[in-house]
């Protein structure tokens, strides 16, 4: 056995007297396996990250179970915001000499000392940071190392404060006697399972495509060499063996290539990431036992391809290679893939728009991955019969149809791994794109203008605010606004106390005086109250309770559209009767002049001695999330027309290689054509329809079933169904330019073949 | 339409290296019209180059050519593949059909390229193919009939346009001598009553003989057979 594998490998590497189509086998496969190990690589990788991560998690968890002779650390969380960047501020204290030291920092950071996680310190660096700066207390004096922070992205602070300042918050301040939770690991996670594996196979099925593709290249030259050492004495298991062995070595190639690919990517992946998304180099690597897997399975993946290419192939002694009947394609189960999927997703149906029962979805999830592999099953019986159907038509054309009718297998499953990532794409791009369309609809209230900042503080420290904030350059005045909840009974509206211009910057209610009251009615419709309302405030984590309050008969109903924080009742002071609110948080609203920007920066700088007291942001701060979501939807679509790409690139490439082969394997008859004077553009536009009349089959099939899907999934979302015509073009002509780049690179060996020197038969 | 016995392909001085091999050397031919005439020689002597070079497939490196009085060396690639589409048929020693169209469409395909239709193409290759007696092949692959079946084929491939020239390169090389036989038979009797010149390189003397005239490729020189002793 060994022996055959050896004669296998010599005959791979011919010696250095390799053949063409031998060398191009050999790169090929090689090329396809470093593909596949270039995407399972980091899918293991992924999962040792996810653990990495969980692992620092668990190992910078405080813990507040009273531990005895230790003097607790004392820890008060706020989040400071620029944008949607959220920073994690952590306020300590030491109460003694051993009190416990965060993990990532040598020392405590002594009040009014700031120590920063490494993405928050190069967010400060950026030329940007200024406005993060001016949104964070004390002086930043040190880095938390990578042992202090989950993850690259993580942004975070440890801000020195006088114990004093956390006692007087009360139970809202903890008490930490130490850090770390023991780490159980990650197992087989809800990430790996649900998110990386289905990618990971959707990548990998076009490329398994392409490595058989590539290991049944020169096969008739192959065979022939095959029937030479049956001739001289080797069973047919042992030609099969030396047949596995010659595809090993394509494999080892490839494996080394895309172990080497994954070394240069890991270099560069916290850059390339989408979605915003940063991570160490160092957590990027697979773990070593599905490394081990990665490499018994590649090369076992070679070896299978390169015998799945020999299972209909006989190799006798006498140079004689007889193929074997073709099998029947069996239909069965092609239809009943695809009927399973359309009885799934017709089951969608029962359920009522906007119903996000489960089972509808599952229905739905079931149905779309029944639909989507029936489909691709599906392919080839319908490029048989579609070409079977075809007549006429020019030579080319008819060149091309007639070599489809012999064998349009081959082509059809190097197009069916496209289908089902194209009809997967269109159908998540559809999704993002109906459901991002509601991201634009977000309208800021019309005072927002007036008064662009907007400082969160509570009761107590509402007047320094005030004083603070108009204090800061271009401060022209502040509007506090106290968060109060309306109680009907059981019934709640949340509402805010404050005067109009405040008011007037939650929601557009129009003229407005002191002594107003509003309803705004919700989107979803509602009553406006009456009668006797019962107060609430809320402060430090608990609800406290105010007087009663009698609705003027006089409340303005308002249909103002959208409100920022879903507020129902906005009072006017006046409109209270001079009744005391209870202690609750308070939105300070600053008006002032220049840009906004600056004035926020300014208002910052002013409160942050107050720390988590006063949190800054702009009054329209709904804006910031809608534009992160359309940053979000911009990432998803460069990311799935990124893998769409990657795909139609392999695709494209197998079907060169088809090409290739068809066209070494009718050297003689297209030379003699040549000779007789058919002009090479004709052989060529025969090349051409041969490639494209697959792929078009294959992208017509593929719009069809994403846009099939998508609209029963908008369907149970209520949304309405808008096809972003773009990205179809956009594949659309990426799918065209595939199929003419596949056409002019066969070129070369067109011409090659039409020499004179290929007519010679002395 | 052409006398026959008027020179239809005259080719002199005809030199062609390949590297640094010297194909031909001066070699010299006439064809005339409806004339059979069997170029031979041993295996490398330069007879296929010469063919080539007369079919206007390959450009000499010097010589004149001249076809019906056209300078074929002088004419670009374009006109010369006109040429051998329209003028020109060819039948070589073996797998010249396209193996994925049948063989009525592989008879058809030179008349669909110079812009027969479909339906007047393959009837005028059905009349082709039961002239050769492989009418019966029509609806099959090169693949499913035999090689001297496959040849016939390519006979009538390559006189269904009408050729006033057939190249014929070693084209019975690859049967047994009774297939070989009946192929040229027909061949040269399809080409006689067409009016066609057959220029037919071979290095067997059984396949010359259907020839009126032969010459003889010796060191990239033509010399007539008469002359060879």
């Amino acid at each position: 056995m060994m022996r055959d594998l050896a004669l296998g490998l010599r005959l791979a590497v011919g010696g250095g007297r390799m053949s063409g189509a031998a060398l191009l086998r050999l790169a090929m496969t090689a090329f396809g396996i470093a593909l596949a190990v270039a995407v399972l690589l980091p899918a293991a990788a992924v999962h040792h990250l996810a653990g990495a991560q969980a692992e620092r998690r668990a190992a910078i968890a405080q813990v507040t179970e009273p531990r005895a002779g230790v003097a607790p650390l004392l820890a008060y969380n706020w989040y400071a915001s620029v944008g949607d960047d959220f920073v994690k501020v952590t306020a300590v204290a030491a109460t003694g000499a051993n009190s416990p030291v965060p993990p990532g920092l040598n020392r405590l950071p002594a009040p009014g000392e700031l120590a920063v996680s490494p993405e928050l310190a190069a967010k400060l660096a950026a030329p940007d940071g200024g406005s993060l700066k001016a949104r964070l207390p004390g002086q930043v004096v040190g880095r938390i190392s990578r042992e202090g922070v989950p993850g690259a992205d993580d942004l975070s602070a440890f801000y020195g404060v006088p114990a004093a300042q956390i006692e007087a918050e009360g139970t809202e301040g903890t008490k930490v006697y130490a850090f770390g939770r023991p780490y159980t690991g990650l197992g087989l996670s809800a990430i790996l399972l649900g998110v990386i594996l289905p990618i990971a196979a959707v990548l990998l099925l076009p490329l398994l495509i392409f490595v058989t593709t590539a290991s049944r290249m020169g096969a008739a030259q192959r065979e022939r060499r095959l029937a030479a050492l049956r001739l001289i004495g080797l069973d047919s298991r042992q030609v099969k063996r030396v047949a596995a062995a010659e595809s090993l070595v394509g494999a080892g190639i490839g494996l080394v290539a895309g172990i080497g690919f994954f070394a240069v990517l890991r270099t560069f992946v916290a850059d390339i990431l989408p979605f915003g998304l940063r991570i160490f180099p160092e957590d990027f690597v697979p773990s070593w036992p599905l490394v081990v897997v990665i490499v018994l399975l590649v090369p076992g993946l070679a070896v299978g391809s390169a015998l799945f290419g020999l299972r209909r192939t006989i190799v006798e002694p006498l140079g004689v290679v007889r193929q074997g009947k073709p099998v029947r394609r069996r239909m069965w189960w092609r239809w009943a893939l695809t009927a399973t999927g359309v009885l799934f997703l017709a089951a969608t149906l029962a359920f009522d728009r906007g119903d996000g029962d489960t089972a509808g979805a599952l229905a739905l999830a079931v149905g779309s991955v029944f639909l989507l592999l029936g489909v691709t099953a599906l392919l080839p019986w319908l490029v048989e019969r579609l070409v079977e159907r075809l007549h006429g038509g020019s030579p080319s054309w008819q060149l091309a149809i007639r070599r489809l009718q012999l064998d349009s297998g081959t082509a059809s499953r190097v197009v069916s791994g496209l289908v089902v990532v194209l009809a997967g794409t269109i159908l998540i791009q559809g999704v993002i794109t109906s459901l991002g369309s509601g991201i634009d609809r977000h309208e800021s209230p019309a005072g927002v203008a007036a008064v662009p900042v907007r400082v969160q503080t509570t009761a107590a420290h509402e007047a320094e605010v005030g004083r603070l904030a108009t204090s800061a350059a271009g401060v022209t005045g502040a509007h506090p606004a106290r968060n109060i909840t309306f109680l009907a009974g059981q019934e709640r509206y949340y509402g805010l106390v404050g005067d109009c211009v405040a008011l007037q910057a939650r929601a557009d209610i129009g003229g407005c005086s002191d002594g107003d009251a509003f309803y705004v009615v919700p989107a979803e419709g509602g009553a406006a109250p009456t009668g006797r309302l019962q107060l609430q405030g809320y402060s430090r984590g608990g609800e406290v309770p105010g007087p009663e309050w009698t609705v003027p008969g006089d409340l303005r109903v308002v249909r103002a559209g959208d409100t920022l924080a879903g507020d129902s009742l906005l009072v006017t002071p006046g409109a209270l009767g001079g009744l005391a609110l209870p202690d609750s948080s308070v939105a300070v609203y600053v008006s002032g002049t220049g840009d906004p920007k600056v004035l926020a920066d300014n208002v910052g700088r002013a409160v942050s001695p107050l720390a988590w007291n006063a949190a800054v942001s702009n009054s329209d701060y709904l804006s910031d999330y809608v534009e992160r979501d359309k940053r979000m939807v911009a990432s998803f679509r460069a990311v799935l027309l990124t893998a769409s790409l990657f795909v139609l690139a392999v695709a494209a490439m197998s079907l060169l290689m088809l090409s290739i082969e068809q066209i070494s394997e009718r050297r003689r008859p297209l030379a003699a054509l040549s000779a007789a004077g058919v002009p090479i553009g004709v052989l060529a536009r025969g090349s051409l329809w041969q490639t494209a009349i697959p792929v078009v089959v294959g992208v017509v099939l593929a719009v069809a079933a994403g846009l099939g899907l998508t609209a029963p999934i908008l369907r149970l979302a209520d949304r309405p169904m808008i096809i972003d015509v773009p990205a179809l073009l956009a594949l659309a002509g990426a799918t065209v330019t595939a199929v003419l780049l596949v056409t002019v690179l066969t070129m070369p060996l067109l011409r090659q073949v039409t020499r004179l020197d290929t007519l010679r038969s002395e | 339409m052409t006398t026959p016995g008027t020179p239809l392909l005259i080719g002199s001085g005809l030199h062609k290296s390949f590297g640094p091999t010297r194909a031909l050397d001066g070699a010299a031919l006439s064809v005339s019209a409806g004339e059979v005439l069997a170029i031979m020689g041993s295996s490398g002597s330069g007879k296929s180059t010469l063919l080539h070079c007369l079919a206007g497939i390959v450009r000499p490196d010097s010589g004149t050519i001249s076809y019906r009085g056209a300078d074929l060396v002088g004419m670009d690639d374009k006109g010369r593949s006109a040429l051998r589409r329209t003028e020109f048929g060819f039948v070589f020693q073996f797998g010249q059909l396209v193996p994925e169209l049948s063989c009525l469409e592989n008879v058809a395909l030179p008349l669909r390229l110079t812009g027969a239709k479909r339906k007047q193409a393959e009837a005028t290759a059905t009349e082709w193919l039961a002239r050769l007696e492989v009418d019966g092949l029509a609806k099959r692959r090169p693949g499913d009939v035999s090689g001297g079946q496959a040849q016939r084929v390519a006979v009538a491939r390559a006189l269904v346009t009408g050729p006033k020239v057939v190249f014929a390169d070693e084209p019975t090389g690859a049967l047994d001598s009774l297939n070989g036989e009946k192929v040229m038979q027909m061949l040269t009797q399809a080409a006689r009553e067409t009016h066609a010149a057959v220029v037919l390189v071979t290095h067997e003397p059984r396949v010359a003989a259907y020839s009126d005239r032969e010459i003889v490729v010796r060191d990239g020189h033509t010399v007539d057979r008469e002359l060879v002793a």
